[in-house]
């Protein structure tokens, strides 16, 4: 499926009216990895307005809702590892970019652990 | 806290489990059992020739060096090395030099408060092949908080007499032999690597014109494969620090390995799964540069 019915789902609501940067979200962003910030930045739309619009795109069925554990090292901060639902953070975690880099922690428990959220259009 | 059992169970616990168990056999299971049982079982000389026999299994700080001319061994009287020699040998194509080396760490621990010394043997190697000098030392233990009991927390640790001293010394020592040595410069190398679909780096830092660029790939993302335009832009350029994946489905090459193409130093910071491992890099990355 192409970005067309998030964009129905965007026109349908009132902002749509005033939404005329489509094809940036097309140009710009990956499929596979959509963030709140690329829609909300795009659309130039409160930070909340453009989570709204991706969990309603989610009910839409148009996209699915993933979580990014992040690298809690401040050098590092990259996704270890996406998960679908956050009842499935690990208890302990290793980033191995930050384990060949040796730094001096590269194993978190769960209670260190940040995610992310991110889109993925089905 | 530094008996010759003390150093003998450091030295080992700088081994993949798996390694002690087809070597040794003991009769225990958990590497907590096993290391006192084989220091208890075994006499010293055994213990360090396993060490240096299998320094490949281990994980290593690796050092590359460019000499000015080809080494000649007869030329070469490793008799007045500042460190003893504790093996000597012809392999890969050339000389190797194997000895142990003790490091101490100045450490703090509280719980109660306390200044204690730990030392430690370090295998390094150092081998001529041509006109190329390879410093190969394993990494020792960063977690000092392991060698003390549950309770107690270390809140410093400084590294008396690291690497860096024995790569001076052996430096030293190759200058007063007649060789000129310089950081072997390693972008040929790794990039022939790359362009060939034979690694792929998961972290990249390099250098732009007038900044240093640092890409940090997320989850099991490599490079090249996500983003080819920037590996065309950085290919030009003098490549920092980097980790690489090995990209084929053998294991000719460690899966992991971090370099410093521009500094001369490899890094293997994960054990590799078998002893060719290392050596394959290092010959891969030579044979190229």
């Amino acid at each position: 499926m192409s970005f067309a019915k998030f964009f129905q789902i965007i026109d349908k609501s009132f902002i749509g009216k005033w939404v005329d940067k489509k094809l940036n979200i097309v140009e710009h962003t990956n499929p596979d990895r959509i963030y709140i910030e690329n829609i909300r930045q795009f659309y130039n739309i409160p930070y909340p307005f453009a989570r709204f619009l991706c969990d309603l795109a989610v009910r839409e069925g148009v996209f699915t809702k993933h979580f990014g554990i992040i690298c809690p090292n401040e050098n590092c901060g990259r996704i270890i590892k996406s998960i679908d639902n956050l009842n499935e953070l690990p208890n302990e975690i290793t980033c191995t970019t930050c384990e060949m880099l040796e730094e001096s922690k590269f194993t978190f428990v769960k209670k260190e652990i940040k995610t992310i959220v991110y889109y993925k259009l089905i | 806290m530094n008996s010759a059992k003390n150093l003998s169970q450091r030295l080992l616990k700088l081994y993949p489990v798996k390694a002690l168990k087809e070597f040794f056999d003991p009769d225990t299971t958990t590497q907590a059992e096993q290391i006192p049982e084989i220091v208890n079982g075994h006499p010293f000389n055994k213990i360090k020739n396993f060490a240096l026999d299998n320094y490949n299994l281990t994980k290593q700080h690796i050092f590359l060096f460019k000499l000015n001319k080809k080494f000649v061994r007869s030329k070469f009287n490793s008799a007045g090395f500042p460190i003893p020699v504790d093996q000597e040998l012809i392999q890969h194509g050339g000389h190797s030099f194997k000895f142990l080396h003790k490091v101490d760490f100045d450490t703090t621990v509280l719980n109660p408060y306390e200044q204690v010394t730990i030392s430690f043997y370090q295998p390094i190697i150092f081998s001529f092949r041509n006109d190329d000098l390879i410093i190969q030392a394993t990494i020792l233990e960063k977690n000092m908080d392991s060698y003390f009991s549950i309770g107690r927390r270390v809140v410093d640790s400084i590294k008396q007499n690291g690497e860096g001293i024995v790569i001076s010394d052996i430096l030293d020592f190759v200058r007063k032999s007649g060789y000129q040595a310089s950081s072997n410069d390693l972008n040929k190398g790794i990039k022939a690597l790359w362009e060939n679909k034979v690694i792929d780096s998961k972290y990249a830092k390099w250098k732009k014109d007038r900044s240093t660029t640092t890409e940090v790939m997320d989850e099991e993302y490599t490079l090249r494969d996500q983003y080819p335009e920037v590996y065309k832009a950085l290919i030009k350029s003098p490549l920092n620090k980097m980790i690489f994946k090995y990209k084929l489905a053998d294991q000719t090459l460690c899966n992991h390995f971090t370099v410093d193409p521009t500094g001369g130093t490899l890094n293997v910071t994960i054990y590799p799964e078998t002893p060719n491992q290392i050596e394959n890099v290092i010959r891969e990355i030579l044979s190229n540069n």
